[in-house]
């Protein structure tokens, strides 16, 4: 019985542990299948990265629940140009988060599914 | 408690007063703005209205068209300060010293240039030097850049300026381009204008000054920043009208770049934050003009961008410097790095016009370039083809002509060898988003290794921050370069490369190089038209660094000089158009410099000023084994 209760305990952990880690993306439909692996690639990435650099003030907790924001177009356009917000002034610079590695997480909040 | 009500209404009333006097203090300011612009506006009406009523065939009414541009110019002088900063593209309409350019807007990394048609009061004024006069492309430069004058007075772009934030950015921009082109005749035909205009700017600016300090008295200008910028008015005021008598050195070094520091040291005191795209890669931290960090060109961690633990860092460093000597690298395991970029030779071959091909035999169409100081471009090769240090490392390395390998059969040497294997696995856990070792990890160390060496100073850099001095006649250099000899004007301070203030684009020129020292021929390399095809891009060339130049011979894109004297006889007479070649879109003027034989040698001064006191190091001992025995006979370096 204690055998029972903790193998469906356990499995609880991972099947919330799954979610947690596994993230939906929204990609057009009319995206060539290739492309689309290319850019889950890419958001894949870009999640980690998010996680690392942007996370500690962007992401808010509900409960258990972790929950990135949407941005929307415009200011993730802003985001990458390093104009949106004041604060990455100091902060988030090309030394700490640089060019290429900035675009991936604007692909993996621009894909990723919208809360 | 009646007490403490009248205490707290009174304290209430005084908050109110103060808020709404700093308010209508600031007020004043932008008012002070927009009325600076409006009467630049009314200075570009008169001007449209005298070339519409003028005769052109008359040399008097030419004459008057010339006057009311001189006023129009000395107009936009007293704005530039803040136009320049704060809509650069609105403000290339009303300043722009090319006819056509193939620029970005924001950044060179993120998109594709795009053609740009000139406009304004550089273009109007080059055309009269020239003598062009057409009434109808005469009044379109003029109407476009009347119609960018209506942004500036925009809420849109007035609304900043109400903060402090925006004043000490626009200040960093002005003491950056005093530094880099405002002397030089960058923006100037008329070489006798250079310094009547330089003056009139700089008065100008010393009344923003004054005008911020009254606005903004919680975040001035301190006494000193004022002080040393009225004794900089002063020197001016004595300098000869003149550019090429005129004592660029003195100025730079004794006003300038003081100033610029003051400013830095404000920008941190209040804070300052930016929401332009113009300080895009401009450093805060950095404390002079001639700091190596005053803008982030490439990042040489590459993948290893967050990586600060010093013992980490000496790890990639050590094995960037095994990799860079490690044949493996190569698709016959007989070339490496170092095979044409020789580390005791400042990272280039000296010994030779172009490096050897893949086969041994033939020459590549192009002289190596030296590494030193590569990271400060945005854009890599000298056509610009590469964004990144680690893509242009991919390049060389699967170039059949080059190195002749693949991304994967290259990995897979990599990791044969248990040592570097070992290394890159540990440095994983510095990379989460990737969970195999990758060509990234092996680019960003080699990478990593070679940029150390463009963090040395040269003797100019350190006569600029006042730790050493120069000889007179490379003083007397500076001055040339920066006047009549024009090389200032592709080669800017600080880095004497083709990145100008803010430093997010890299200039490309057409010198018309010749394929031989007779002449015969052009140079059949068709440089930028291969990225960007353009009839303004044929046989264009990323403009490069001048630094320890006087160490990387042979010179130009394809090393067809082998000399220093024989590059700035080059110059001297006019370029390729002028010894007879057919070069239909030099960007090099075809006139003679008149450079007398002791202006030359003391260019050449200058130049040698500019060697860096690297330390280089020595080759690794060894290189890590394989488990495949035939990779190891392999010779340190490479065999060719």
């Amino acid at each position: 019985m204690k055998q029972t209760i903790f193998l469906i305990a356990l499995s609880g952990i991972c099947v919330s542990a799954l979610a947690q880690k596994h993230m939906k993306y929204e990609f057009p439909e009319n995206m060539p299948e290739h492309i689309k692996s290319d850019y889950l690639e890419q958001c894949k990435k870009g999640k980690i990265l998010y996680e690392i650099n942007c996370a500690k003030c962007h992401t808010s907790s509900v409960g258990r629940k972790k929950i990135i924001p949407d941005f929307t177009s415009a200011q993730l356009i802003n985001y990458e140009l390093r104009i949106q917000n004041p604060k990455h002034t100091n902060n988030i610079t090309e030394t700490t988060v640089n060019t290429e590695e900035l675009a991936m997480i604007i692909t993996f909040l621009t894909y990723k599914k919208k809360n | 408690m009646r007490k403490r009500y009248v205490i707290c209404s009174i304290l209430v009333t005084i908050a109110i007063f103060i808020f709404s006097f700093t308010n209508s203090q600031q007020k004043e300011y932008v008012a002070y703005y927009l009325n600076t612009v409006s009467t630049f506006n009314t200075q570009q009406a008169a001007l449209l209205e005298v070339i519409i009523k003028a005769d052109l065939n008359n040399p008097t009414e030419v004459a008057t068209i010339k006057q009311e541009l001189n006023n129009a110019r000395n107009t936009l002088k007293s704005v530039d300060f803040w136009l320049r900063y704060l809509n650069p593209l609105a403000y290339k309409k009303i300043n722009a010293p090319l006819p056509v350019e193939w620029e970005t807007e924001v950044f060179e990394k993120f998109e594709k240039p795009y053609k740009r048609e000139g406009a304004g009061l550089t273009l109007l004024a080059m055309y009269m030097e020239e003598g062009n006069f057409e009434k109808d492309s005469m009044l379109a430069l003029i109407r476009a850049s009347v119609a960018a004058t209506s942004v500036f007075t925009a809420d849109s772009t007035t609304k900043g300026l109400s903060e402090y934030h925006h004043f000490f950015l626009c200040n960093r921009l002005f003491l950056l381009n005093l530094a880099a082109i405002y002397t030089t005749g960058f923006e100037c035909p008329d070489r006798e204008r250079i310094i009547p205009e330089l003056k009139a700017l700089l008065q100008s600016v010393g009344n923003t000054n004054e005008m911020f300090n009254k606005s903004f008295p919680a975040t001035p200008l301190p006494p000193k920043y004022l002080q040393l910028y009225r004794a900089m008015l002063a020197f001016v005021g004595d300098q000869p009208l003149n550019y090429t008598l005129f004592d660029h050195y003195t100025f730079l070094k004794d006003y300038v770049n003081p100033l610029f520091i003051l400013n830095q040291a404000l920008i941190a005191r209040y804070n300052v934050v930016s929401r332009s795209m113009v300080d895009y890669t401009l450093n805060n931290k950095a404390t002079s003009i001639f700091d190596k960090h005053l803008y982030n060109g490439q990042n040489t961690k590459g993948i290893f961008l967050r990586v600060n633990d010093t013992a980490a860092l000496a790890t990639i460093e050590h094995i960037g410097k095994q990799l860079f000597y490690d044949p493996l690298l190569s698709g016959n395991n007989r070339r490496s790095c170092a095979s044409c970029h020789k580390p005791t030779q400042y990272f280039t071959d000296t010994a030779i016009t172009a490096s050897l091909h893949f086969d041994g035999v033939q020459l590549l169409p192009r002289n190596s370039p030296s590494l030193v100081n590569s990271i400060y471009n945005h854009l890599l090769m000298l056509d610009g083809k590469h964004y990144s240090l680690q893509d242009q490392t991919k390049g060389v390395v699967t170039n059949p002509n080059e190195m002749n390998c693949t991304e994967r059969e290259l990995l897979k040497k990599v990791m044969s060898c248990k040592e570097y294997k070992k290394t890159l696995k540990q440095l994983l856990t510095y990379t989460p988003q990737e969970k195999e070792v990758t060509f990234q990890h092996i680019a960003s160390a080699i990478n990593y290794y070679y940029g150390q060496f463009s963090n040395y100073n040269a003797p100019f850099d350190e006569a600029m921050n006042k730790t050493a001095d120069i000889s007179a006649s490379a003083r007397r250099g500076f001055n040339l370069f920066m006047s009549k000899a024009q090389c200032g004007a592709c080669h800017f301070v600080p880095q004497f490369n083709g990145v100008k203030p803010p430093y997010v684009s890299s200039e490309f020129e057409v010198l018309g190089v010749p394929a031989d020292t007779l002449y015969r021929n052009l140079s059949p390399d068709e440089g930028r038209y291969v990225i960007n095809a353009a009839k303004e891009t044929r046989n264009a060339f990323r403009t490069g660094s001048i630094r320890n130049a006087a160490h990387t011979k042979p010179y130009m894109h394809n090393g067809v000089f082998n000399t220093l004297e024989q590059v700035i006889e080059f110059y001297n007479t006019g370029g390729g158009a002028a010894h007879g070649l057919k070069v239909a879109n030099q960007t090099l003027s075809a006139d003679s410099l008149h450079l007398t034989a002791q202006e030359k040698i003391d260019i050449i001064s200058f130049m040698q000023s500019l060697n860096e006191q690297i330390v280089f190091d020595t080759p690794p001992y060894n290189l890590p084994a394989s488990k495949n025995k035939s990779l190891n006979n392999r010779v340190i370096g490479g065999s060719y």
